[in-house]
């Protein structure tokens, strides 16, 4: 098969940013437990395809999360999360195509981090859909260069269809309300204005502390921070939950605003974001958490650099959903004459 | 009692430096419920000292106890 030629023309940010698209990675998708189907999925890809990897990858606005795995090693294998710009999913879902590579070393289509850092060689990822958008990847990898041909991409498209199938079944209509549910009055609308601004205040001094611009001495101090496991990271792991549990609350109210007092849908969107971001900071504060475990050793600080740069753009852009979670909600409140 | 409330904001900063202590005091905001920007030296609420003092003995507690799984 020969090598994919990705378009310029493709807007690869839209597609990968889809507010629509990132929509759909939420709830059991994220999930770290085991699921039957997906660890069908990516046992039999590695067995009929002779890969010693294949993974279920879940391309997110900052990271790809590997829902299922077989054959990773170390810290990849317990932290199941790389940066989307190194990863090669991101390619089958700006393209929405399989994604080939036979031989990443010196491939000027493919970032070069997980080539030199885990030996990627080659690559073959398919697309997996919910509905008419693609959430991510089957693939598989090798540590040395491969013929790809046609008959391994028939046989991975297939088992993608299996997942995508059981996607519909487990992916349930993101956090709408059932019928007959209680439905939401001004007072929750005041109650979400409310949280958000409880929300923007506790991440103001998270933010303030995440390490800023480039590598220097403030990210080296967070990186020994790390690798000696001083509590900063136990700290961060412990309010990501409590935050988690607050967004989930701020979510679960929103979804039960009846259309005249969220017409647009704009606080459910927001605060769905929320828990969105939450997730997906899981993954990168979990690698993060491997790391002051012992798990990843010094060899692989530029990952924990790249996770802490990560989890810094996650704060801004939570901190971002949560201003817009407050506008629209003073807005609801200004329309219906409840300025206080 | 009057201050009492910014009294203890203050005396959980100065007690809670450095990258641990900025994820504390969000974990203090969010377990309180309370902003402390809304706290000033004239601020009297028996109720809110009470919730804040609560707030300061929960998130004090070493975090270590939680699992690693939990994120």
């Amino acid at each position: 098969m020969g090598m994919e030629v990705i378009s310029p023309l493709v807007d690869a940010s839209s597609t990968l940013d889809s507010p629509v698209r990132l929509a759909c990675l939420a709830g059991p998708l994220l999930e770290l437990g085991p699921d039957p189907v997906f660890d069908r999925a990516v046992e039999e890809a590695a067995r009929r395809t002779q890969m010693p990897v294949a993974l279920l990858s879940l391309v997110m606005s900052h990271v790809q999360f590997f829902r299922a795995q077989v054959g990773l090693q170390g810290g990849l294998a317990q932290t199941r999360v790389t940066s989307r710009e190194d990863s090669f999913c991101q390619f089958v879902v700006i393209t929405g195509k399989p994604f080939i590579v036979e031989n990443a070393l010196g491939d000027s289509r493919v970032p070069q981090l997980l080539v030199e850092h885990h030996s990627v060689r080659a690559y073959a990822g398919v697309p997996v859909n919910l509905g008419d958008h693609v959430v991510g990847s089957l693939c598989v990898i090798d540590t040395v260069p491969r013929r790809i041909g046609d008959s391994m991409v028939r046989e991975l498209v297939a088992l993608a269809r299996e997942v995508d199938l059981h996607l519909e079944q487990i992916v349930p209509p993101i956090l709408r309300p059932p019928p007959g549910e209680r439905r939401g009055t001004l007072d929750d609308v005041a109650h979400l204005r409310d949280r958000a601004e409880l929300l923007l205040a506790a991440l103001a001094p998270v933010a303030a502390q995440l390490p800023q611009g480039g590598p220097g001495g403030y990210l080296e101090s967070w990186i020994d921070s790390v690798v000696s496991g001083d509590s900063a990271v136990l700290e961060l792991v412990a309010l990501h939950g409590q935050i988690a549990d607050f967004c989930h609350e701020l979510a679960a109210r929103a979804s039960t605003l009846p259309t005249a007092l969220d017409a647009d849908g704009a606080l459910r969107d927001q605060a769905s974001a929320t828990v969105r971001l939450l997730a997906e900071a899981g993954a990168v504060i979990r690698l993060l958490n491997a790391g002051s475990s012992g798990v990843i050793d010094g060899a692989e600080v530029e990952r924990m650099i790249n996770a802490m740069l990560e989890c810094q753009q996650l704060v801004f852009a939570l901190q971002r959903e949560a201003e817009r979670l407050l506008r629209s909600a003073l807005a609801v409140l200004a329309r219906h004459g409840r300025l206080t | 009692m009057k201050g009492r409330a910014h009294q203890i904001i203050e005396q959980f900063r100065r007690e809670n430096g450095g990258g641990a202590g900025a994820f504390r005091l969000a974990r203090l905001i969010i377990e309180s419920g309370i902003n402390p920007n809304h706290i000033t030296p004239e601020l009297d609420d028996q109720g809110l000292e009470e919730r804040l003092e609560q707030a300061v003995r929960a998130v004090s507690v070493s975090p270590q106890s939680r699992t690693r799984a939990s994120v």
